[in-house]
């Protein structure tokens, strides 16, 4: 399993998923690659989070942080 | 991967090449002490670990000695390694060149790698890179152990941030924790921003903002003072938990030393009490008298009877003064009360006329002189002068004893009969001294034997404590002022606690009402950023502390595995693994616990049982993690062990699947009838792969390192 998809499962298993934004298992994707086309926000960007951390040549701070918060800011309008 | 083959030529006592043809699973190397253990351990550790420094104490010294002037010869070490299938070798050497008798010449050392593939082709590379291919540093430090004390991996401080970098998932996290820290602070600043571009609510904005940013410095300051406390508390825990098992020896010698105070202080009053001086009682000079007792006798009865005499005398005597003075006073009241001379009688006046006269005229008749009426004239004048004559003469000379010797006699009498009576005691005095410095000697005697008993116990406490006498009462001394420290910390962590609850609860509430201005003020989309990236943040942190934990969790259950099968039969407890934060990074402390009862003193093998077991957790943790097995390499790592116990652990690690190489010198005895040095039968019920003997030839001359050369018998 590719480290990416294993730290994305890893997390994926934190109760305030389900509890706070009441994700079922079937929400809850098992790689990055579903991850990233996921439509629920906080999975999508905790997707963003890893890809990025994860690649051999991670974006510098400035350019994720537009990343996510261009990506969270769509989401919510 | 598994060392197939270890090669050492002329590597100290390893005169000449020696190999060992290793196999997978247990090879047990058995030596006795000096025969050449530890430098086969040395040897691993210097190909694997070692550098240009000191090569010269490397060398066999027979080999040396053997070799001719300006003739040179290798001392190196190399490895075979079987990896994949695939062999590679490992090989590090320097060369002597023998300059003269005591001198020589070291060229630096190569570290050789070569790589065999599968079909037979060799080629060279770089001999450090292909170790740490191959045999990872961080997998190396975890894999080779020198004797019992270096097993408590956990005393380095780093061993556990060293260990969740090897084998757990947690170091992956800590780039997410402080990424996430990062894109939250913006999207907190970006609604901070929003709201106080309303200038209604930035006066109260900024109020608030700044009263939360005051506490935030508070509560830092309160987290700060708060670790300092509990780093205080664990490191006085420290200092008590080492202290406790000396203290109830300190308590126990504090108490036999107060005793042994008390008994002394006795044994001094009593050798005080004891007066010896016997003599100077016989030979007081008193003591002399006692044998003229009865000069004494008759000087009192003299003294008696001349008081008595004295008494009458002056009885007879005052008798008589007492009727002189009865007349004298008949006189005296006769004079006083004026008796006229008897009828006829004239005046003294008329006296004296009539004699000057010598006429007699009461009667009318002459009284020449000598005649019988001029002399009755003449003797009654005379009798009326003597009757007006004063009595005091008379009284003076009445004293009868003019000095009274008599009194000073009759104290002299009972002063040298009161002296005799205590002279006539000093015989008893001194017998009743003899019985009492008896008594007290006998009393000293118990005393003293009282003395040596409570000595004796001392001695049985220094002697169980690992510590000195001096340092023994030390601890009491420190360990009741730690006591009391710790008993401050704790109230100073509970106040800090509180307070930084406190601080908590305003900042919560100061957030709250700054969010509520945010909702009112600030777009949504912005709030809902900063409350995913919040969530986010929480959900990395928090998964990288539950990484962290089930790591230590599983390396303590595979421990307590592995250390119930070590101990089978045997008392052991559970190996607990206790987590704190020291310095603000956490450190873990593996203590053994029964009901979670923590023995602060385990013996040694049980010590050492506990740290191999952890090791063999960490080795299994290697292979299922990196889904390869490493060797272990051990030098005398059970000594504190007994042979059944050895036996037993020989028995349980070679079910374990990784290469263990261990040196002990078990097994070896020395044959009574040959004395010559065997191996025991029991090493036969020994489970292992392979067996090896090293030993030195024989003879050799202990003194002489150029005769030392340790052969490698197979078995």
């Amino acid at each position: 399993m590719a480290r990416k998809d294993d730290i994305l499962q890893s997390v994926m298993k934190h109760e305030i998923l389900n509890d706070k934004y009441q994700l079922s298992d079937k929400d809850i994707p098992d790689s990055i690659l579903s991850a990233l086309k996921s439509s629920v926000p906080i999975i999508k960007c905790v997707a963003l989070i890893i890809d990025n951390l994860e690649n051999k040549t991670p974006t510098t701070d400035p350019v994720l942080r537009n990343i996510i918060t261009q990506y969270l800011n769509e989401s919510a309008l | 991967m598994i060392i197939k083959n270890i090669s050492l030529e002329n590597f100290l006592c390893y005169y000449g090449l020696k190999e060992f043809e290793l196999s997978k699973g247990l090879n047990i190397i058995l030596g006795n002490n000096g025969e050449g253990k530890t430098k086969f351990y040395e040897a691993i550790d210097w190909l694997f670990n070692g550098d240009d420094r000191n090569l010269e104490l490397l060398v066999s010294a027979k080999m040396f000695s053997e070799t001719e002037i300006e003739s040179s010869f290798k001392v190196g070490v190399s490895i075979v390694v079987d990896q994949y299938d695939e062999k590679k070798i490992i090989a590090k050497s320097f060369i002597v060149k023998k300059e003269r008798n005591n001198s020589l010449s070291i060229s630096n050392y190569s570290l050789l790698g070569i790589e065999e593939t599968s079909n037979g082709q060799r080629y060279q590379v770089d001999g450090k890179s292909l170790l740490d291919r191959i045999f990872p540093f961080q997998i190396r430090r975890y894999s080779m152990f020198k004797g019992e004390s270096e097993l408590n991996i956990f005393k380095n401080e780093d061993a556990l941030i060293n260990l969740i970098n090897l084998f757990s998932d947690a170091k992956h996290f800590d780039k997410y924790t402080d990424k996430c820290a990062f894109l939250r602070d913006k999207a907190e600043r970006a609604v901070e921003e929003a709201t106080k571009s309303d200038k209604k609510n930035q006066a109260l904005y900024n109020r608030l903002k700044s009263e939360i940013e005051n506490h935030k410095i508070e509560e830092y300051k309160t987290k700060v003072h708060l670790n300092s406390v509990e780093e205080q508390i664990a490191k006085i825990e420290g200092y008590l938990q080492e202290a406790e098992c000396h203290v109830k020896n300190a308590d126990a010698l504090e108490t036999i030393n107060k005793r042994i105070r008390n008994i002394e202080d006795r044994i001094s009053k009593l050798n005080g009490m004891i007066d010896e001086k016997y003599t100077t009682s016989l030979f007081d000079e008193n003591w002399i008298l006692v044998n003229f007792e009865s000069i004494q006798q008759e000087f009192s009865q003299k003294v008696e009877r001349l008081n008595k005499e004295k008494r009458e005398l002056q009885s007879e005597f005052d008798r008589k003064i007492g009727q002189k003075e009865g007349e004298k006073k008949a006189r005296t009241e006769l004079l006083n009360n004026l008796i006229p001379l008897p009828v006829g009688v004239p005046s003294r006046t008329y006296m004296e006329e009539m004699i000057k006269d010598e006429w007699c005229k009461v009667c009318n008749r002459p009284a020449p002189k000598g005649s019988d009426e001029y002399n009755f004239m003449s003797k009654r004048l005379e009798e009326y002068l003597i009757s007006q004559t004063p009595i005091e003469e008379e009284i003076d000379e009445g004293v009868l004893f003019k000095f009274d010797y008599m009194n000073r006699l009759l104290t002299m009498n009972i002063s040298h009969q009161d002296n005799l009576s205590s002279l006539r005691k000093i015989k008893s005095n001194i017998k009743q001294l003899f019985k009492f410095n008896d008594a007290r000697k006998k009393d000293i005697e118990e005393q003293l034997e009282a003395l040596e008993k409570e000595k004796a116990d001392r001695e049985r406490i220094i002697g169980d404590s690992s510590i000195g006498a001096d340092k023994l009462i030390n601890v009491l001394k420190n360990y009741n002022a730690w006591q009391e420290d710790k008993r401050l910390r704790y109230q100073e962590q509970v106040d800090y606690r509180n307070k930084l609850r406190d601080i908590q609860e305003s900042i919560r509430i100061k957030t709250t009402e700054t969010e509520t201005i945010d909702l009112k003020t600030a777009q949504t989309f912005l709030i809902k950023t900063r409350e995913v990236l919040r969530d986010i943040e929480k959900i990395f942190n928090e998964t990288k502390d539950r990484k962290f934990n089930e790591f230590i969790e599983h390396l303590e259950k595979k421990s307590n595995s592995i250390f119930e099968k070590l101990n089978i039969e045997s008392f052991t407890g559970t190996i607990n693994f206790y987590k704190r934060m020291v310095g603000g990074k956490p450190i873990v402390v593996p203590e053994l616990q029964e009901n979670g009862r923590t023995f602060y003193k385990p013996n040694q093998s049980l010590l050492t049982s506990m740290h191999i077991s952890i090791l063999f957790a960490i080795s299994e943790l290697a292979s299922e993690l990196r889904e390869e097995e490493f060797p272990m390499i051990f030098d005398a790592p059970t000594s504190s062990f007994g042979d059944d116990k050895t036996f037993q652990f020989l028995n349980l690690i070679y079910e374990t699947p990784n290469q263990k190489i261990l040196l002990i010198k078990d097994f070896l005895a020395t044959d009574k009838t040959t004395n010559q040095l065997v191996i025991k039968d029991d090493f036969k019920r020994v489970n292992r792969n392979k067996a090896f003997w090293i030993k030195l030839e024989r003879p050799f001359d202990k003194n002489n390192l150029a005769t030392l050369n340790t052969n490698v018998i197979t078995l």
